[in-house]
């Protein structure tokens, strides 16, 4: 990820998480967790509309999306991160110890 | 007889705790023993316990900062009930009781693992979801409510869960 992609994943993760993603590290671990968080939510699918599909069984969103493809979903959350934050709240509390892990790097 | 006696008690402890427990100090009424982990790791508002295959995290409460934007001070043994009880959830504010349905499907628990509080252990709610092996857990102390989330085998989180004691 490069700056500007990192930043938009911060921007939004922070209206998410709150001040606690202020301190984690944006790495692909992190970028693969918000990707699959977005991906099973039923009612916040937009964003993964715009992303080319069938998604390859077992691999990596960082890997195999596009350069263009990943600026463009992490734009749109960073441009409706509160309404994307709405809609995932209950799968954010479910999943936030995966993000804690992730950005611990363990 | 009597070592089949003995044989059937040993094997009885064995299943609910673990060997060579540590005590892992939650409040001064409430501890946890757990198993020498791998690591252990602390995040701004969290302790992880990483095994080899599986994982838990304690963290307490805070009805500020559970949901970003949402304070649920006041509300919060009601709404973490609501999350176990459907049947609670009509005794909750309309917005509340949305986001309780919400995260109630989203936990969706295949087992739940309910303890009254006892002479010995506090009262505890928990459920996990056999489907992505996430389970949690809600201890309900005199001043505070504990949070353990679960990332294994059931069996593992019910040992867990177990070795919730009072001190």
């Amino acid at each position: 990820m490069d700056h500007v992609n990192k930043d938009d994943l911060k921007e939004f993760l922070i209206t998410l998480f709150g001040n606690k993603a202020r301190r984690w590290e944006m790495n692909d671990k992190i970028f693969n967790l918000t990707f699959e968080l977005v991906a099973a939510s039923q009612s916040c699918s937009d964003a993964i509309d715009l992303v080319p599909r069938p998604m390859p069984l077992g691999s990596a969103p960082i890997k195999w999306l596009t350069k263009e493809a990943r600026g463009i979903f992490l734009r749109k959350l960073k441009d409706k991160k509160e309404n994307y934050a709405m809609c995932l709240k209950a799968a954010a509390y479910t999943m936030s110890f995966k993000f804690d892990m992730a950005a611990q790097g363990i | 007889m009597l070592i089949k006696v003995r044989l059937l008690f040993l094997i009885l402890f064995l299943h609910s705790t673990f060997i060579g427990a540590n005590e892992f100090v939650l409040s001064s009424e409430v501890s946890l023993d757990y198993p020498n982990p791998v690591l252990i790791s602390h995040t701004q508002d969290s302790l992880i316990f990483k095994y080899d295959g599986w994982m838990f995290a304690h963290n307490v409460v805070n009805p500020k900062s559970m949901y970003q934007a949402i304070d649920l001070t006041g509300l919060e043994k009601d709404y973490i009930q609501a999350l176990f009880f459907p049947e609670k959830i009509n005794r909750l504010p309309t917005w509340l009781g949305k986001l309780a349905q919400d995260q109630s499907t989203e936990f969706s628990f295949t087992n739940s693992l309910n303890v009254e509080e006892g002479s010995n252990n506090p009262k505890i709610l928990a459920g996990f979801n056999k489907l992505n092996g996430i389970g949690h857990a809600y201890i309900f102390d005199v001043n505070s409510t504990h949070h353990i989330v679960f990332n294994g085998k059931k069996d593992k989180f019910e040992l867990i869960v177990k070795n919730v004691r009072k001190r």
